[in-house]
């Protein structure tokens, strides 16, 4: 048997309850057996005092007759010398009230009359009780004897018995109470001790013992060999830590199984995360090519659309090129020709052929990317993607108007906003095409400050976008167009231009039998 | 050889059996007291016995004596018992030595007392309540207590009646009441249930210890000479001088042992003292006055 720490709460709570009730009970019954025992001293002096009283009435009855005080005195003097328990005695006369004779240890003396608290002990019975003598001045048991005798009461004999033997008894017997005590308390502490390592040790041991499985120690086995519930409760424990110590082998194994089959799963999904880092990493690669390829289609878009572009922008120096050829072929044939007619178109084919070459330079200005944030004006950005589309826009019958504030100016890149405005502005243009039958076809560009930003709105009236595509528009490769013509690429990459490159946002919305793209991005407080 | 161990053996018993025989007898001292019941004054006779049977066991313990006590009632057995040397020692009463005193003190070679207060000798008084008794003629038909066997108290009185009253004895003759004790006839006094009375002064400065108004109340009319004592006791001539010796030392170490005190206090007295003989002088010629008034007033 393993030692165990026997002086634990659950010891010293049986230690204190058994030792408290031992000691409450004999607290109880030395109190009732001090009660009884004071009582039985009294009776004993009660009885002593009442036998005294009995004898000196028997002896001075006739000198209380007859009024024989001298031998009153000296038998009581004779009684208080022969009993040095009587403290005092007194004979009171009932026809000679104011002849009381007082009888002491020390001397005698005749009184008129008695004390207050002796007198009123004075009845038809016998009366004792505890009182302080002003006789002797100390405590006395004082016994007050009626005289009756032929029916006549004749007065009373009163006696102060002395309280020495029975404070002596009493004090005797405190002190034997005491030792009792004392004894008895020694007794029950070691009887509450073994009592309490009796009824606490199993306990303490099966407590060990779960301590012990609770901290994983299976194998831990109580001893308690008793036929009571604490032996049934030890057999039933080691019965459980058996039951406990098979569970935790067959978990082991099995954990042990779990394990290994854990780490098979991880070693295959480790594989298989390899593999799909892989795919990932394919997938990602095909969707940047993908991607390469949309902004290449897109280029190849924008480039078709410059040339587009262009090509509008040509036909009408082409168609005048044309004419200063026919008028040339005329003149030819009319002999016109001399040399202020050939200056003459040379210079304007020279201006002509200038301005096809202006228009090249631009688009190919408007398409290259600027490499640095500059400060820019709003007006003259829009101007120039305008000025790029607005042939197209002429030829569609579409009609822009334009409520710009001239003075707003913005920082980012300025070509990249121009994309974005053309690309816009090309959207609509699609839309007003394709919804729009009437003569009424409008683009309408608002450029105004709200606050510390700068709000460009592009509205149409071509019936606005489909609300349930509304949503996916600006996803890339997402396009309502036929087949060739739009890429799905445009909004993309214009919300890509505002939001990543220029710190602003791009919106969608319906309003006005049309659609409304909202560019908010931060003003620029500096002056060009 | 054999006759010659008889030989030896014989010597020897005829020799050491009369040395043995005659050292008991001189070893053992022995004495037999005469006790006079009549007198015994307050001592009770019960009383006195268990004194008595308590001293003997006492000297006896102590000496290697023996100890006998005879108790007679009457005077002249007692003096007939002392001149005859029945007894080497005799306690009596004073009155019945002032009757026999020269019979008494041609066989005796030393006396004690005993002592009942812290005098050697004793006075009496006589005490009288009523204020108007102021003079002994005063007493004439009055009550006068006297303890019971208070001999020489009523010796006393008559010497101081015989001393200042008429010739006419009659005439001035009061009435003595007996009491059973001293202290009785001083409290009848102090109480009016007789009119005076006459005590010892011992017995009568104890009563009014214990009650100092007792004083207060009672008058002293008149005073004896310290002459009186309670008891006298006599060694005879005849006695063995070492056997007187042992009991006047055991006597006189009495009040020096709680046993010893116990058989004062049951004799009542405080005391027993050696004295020379010749100090009862005083007390005997108290006495012839007493008798030589009284013939002279008859």
């Amino acid at each position: 048997m393993r030692r165990i720490k026997l002086f634990s709460s659950f010891f010293q709570k049986i230690f204190v309850l058994i030792s408290s009730t031992i000691l409450i009970l004999v607290l109880f019954s030395e109190y009732l057996i001090l009660k009884s025992q004071e009582q039985s001293l009294v009776n004993v002096m009660y009885s002593k005092a009442i036998t005294i009283a009995k004898a000196i009435t028997l002896v001075t009855s006739d000198a209380m007759v007859t009024n024989d005080n001298s031998f009153i005195v000296e038998h009581l003097q004779k009684v208080i010398e022969d009993n040095d328990v009587i403290k005092y005695a007194i004979v009171t006369k009932a026809q000679y009230e104011d002849e009381i004779i007082l009888v002491t240890q020390e001397n005698w003396s005749l009184l008129s009359s008695l004390p207050l608290n002796i007198k009123n002990t004075h009845s038809e019975t016998i009366n004792s009780e505890k009182i302080k003598s002003r006789i002797v001045d100390e405590k006395v048991f004082h016994v007050s004897f009626p005289v009756v005798f032929t029916g006549i009461k004749w007065g009373w004999i009163d006696i102060g018995y002395s309280l020495d033997e029975y404070n002596n008894d009493l004090d005797f017997l405190y002190k034997s109470m005491l030792i009792i005590l004392i004894v008895v308390l020694g007794i029950s502490f070691l009887y509450s001790f073994f009592i309490s390592k009796w009824i606490v040790n199993p306990i303490l041991l099966i407590n060990k013992a779960a301590h012990n499985v609770s901290i994983g120690k299976l194998d831990t086995k109580v001893e308690i060999n008793s036929q009571d519930e604490l032996g049934q409760l030890s057999n039933s424990f080691n019965h459980m830590t058996n039951t406990l110590k098979l569970s935790d082998e067959r978990l082991r194994k099995s954990n042990e199984e779990l394990e290994i089959r854990v780490q098979e799963r991880t070693h295959e999904l480790n594989q298989l995360n390899l593999d799909l880092d892989k795919k990932i990493q394919e997938e990602v690669s095909k969707q940047s090519q993908q991607e390469k390829m949309l902004i290449q289609q897109s280029r190849f878009a924008a480039m078709g659309e410059m040339i587009g572009n262009i090509a509008h922008q040509w036909r009408q120096p082409l168609n005048a090129m044309g004419l200063v050829i026919q008028n040339l072929e005329l003149a030819y044939e009319m002999e016109m020709i001399d040399e202020k007619y050939i200056n003459r178109v040379i210079t304007k084919s020279n201006r002509l052929l200038g301005s096809m070459s202006q228009t090249i330079d631009d688009f190919r200005n408007f398409f290259k990317p600027n490499k640095k944030v500059e400060v820019f004006s709003i007006k003259s950005s829009i101007d120039i993607s305008i000025d790029i589309i607005k042939n197209t826009l002429e030829n569609n019958m579409i009609n822009i108007i334009e409520n710009i504030d001239e003075k707003l100016t913005i920082k980012g890149f300025p070509s990249e906003f121009s994309q974005v405005i053309l690309n816009l502005l090309g959207n609509a243009k699609d839309a007003l095409v394709e919804n729009n039958d009437s003569n009424n076809r409008e683009i309408i560009i608002n450029v105004s400050k709200e606050g510390k930003d700068v709000l460009v709105k592009i509205s149409d009236n071509a019936g606005g976008i489909p609300l349930n595509i509304i949503d996916d528009i600006f996803d890339p490769y997402f396009t309502t167009k036929e087949e060739g013509k739009g890429t799905g690429i445009g909004l993309y990459m214009s919300k890509m231009i505002i939001e990543n490159n220029m710190d602003g946002s791009l919106l969608a919305k319906n309003e006005n039998n049309g659609a409304s793209f909202l560019i908010k991005m931060k003003i620029n407080e500096e002056i060009l | 050889m054999r006759n010659h161990i008889f030989s030896i053996f014989r010597i020897m018993l005829i020799i050491l059996l009369p040395l043995q025989l005659l050292a008991d007898d001189s070893s053992k001292l022995s004495g037999k007291m005469g006790y006079l019941i009549d007198g015994l004054s307050s001592v009770k006779y019960k009383d006195a016995r268990i004194a008595f049977d308590l001293w003997k066991i006492e000297v006896t313990k102590n000496n290697d004596i023996d100890v006998s006590i005879k108790y007679l009632d009457t005077e002249k057995e007692i003096i007939k018992g002392y001149k005859n040397s029945e007894f080497e020692y005799i306690s009596i009463n004073p009155f019945f030595y002032l009757k026999n005193s020269k019979l008494i003190d041609s066989l005796t070679q030393t006396c004690s007392i005993t002592l009942e207060g812290d005098k050697e000798f004793e006075q009496y008084v006589l005490l009288v309540k009523d204020k108007n008794i102021k003079t002994l003629k005063d007493l004439r038909g009055k009550k006068i207590g006297i303890e019971n066997d208070d001999y020489l108290a009523k010796i006393f009185l008559e010497y101081e009646s015989l001393k200042k009253l008429s010739k006419n004895l009659k005439k001035s003759r009061y009435e003595i009441v007996k009491t059973k004790k001293k202290s009785t006839a001083i409290l009848n006094t102090y109480f009016g249930k007789i009119d005076a009375c006459v005590v010892p002064v011992s017995t009568y400065n104890l009563v009014q210890e214990l009650n100092p108004s007792v004083s207060k109340k009672l008058r002293v009319l008149s005073v004896s000479k310290e002459i009186f004592m309670p008891l006298i006791t006599f060694f005879h001539k005849d006695a063995n001088k070492q056997f007187v010796d042992i009991l006047i030392n055991e006597i006189n170490i009495l009040p020096t042992t709680s046993q010893g005190q116990n058989i004062l206090n049951l004799f009542k007295i405080k005391g027993v003292k050696e004295i020379e003989c010749k100090k009862l002088e005083p007390l005997k010629t108290f006495y012839k006055k007493y008798e030589l008034l009284k013939s002279s007033k008859k």
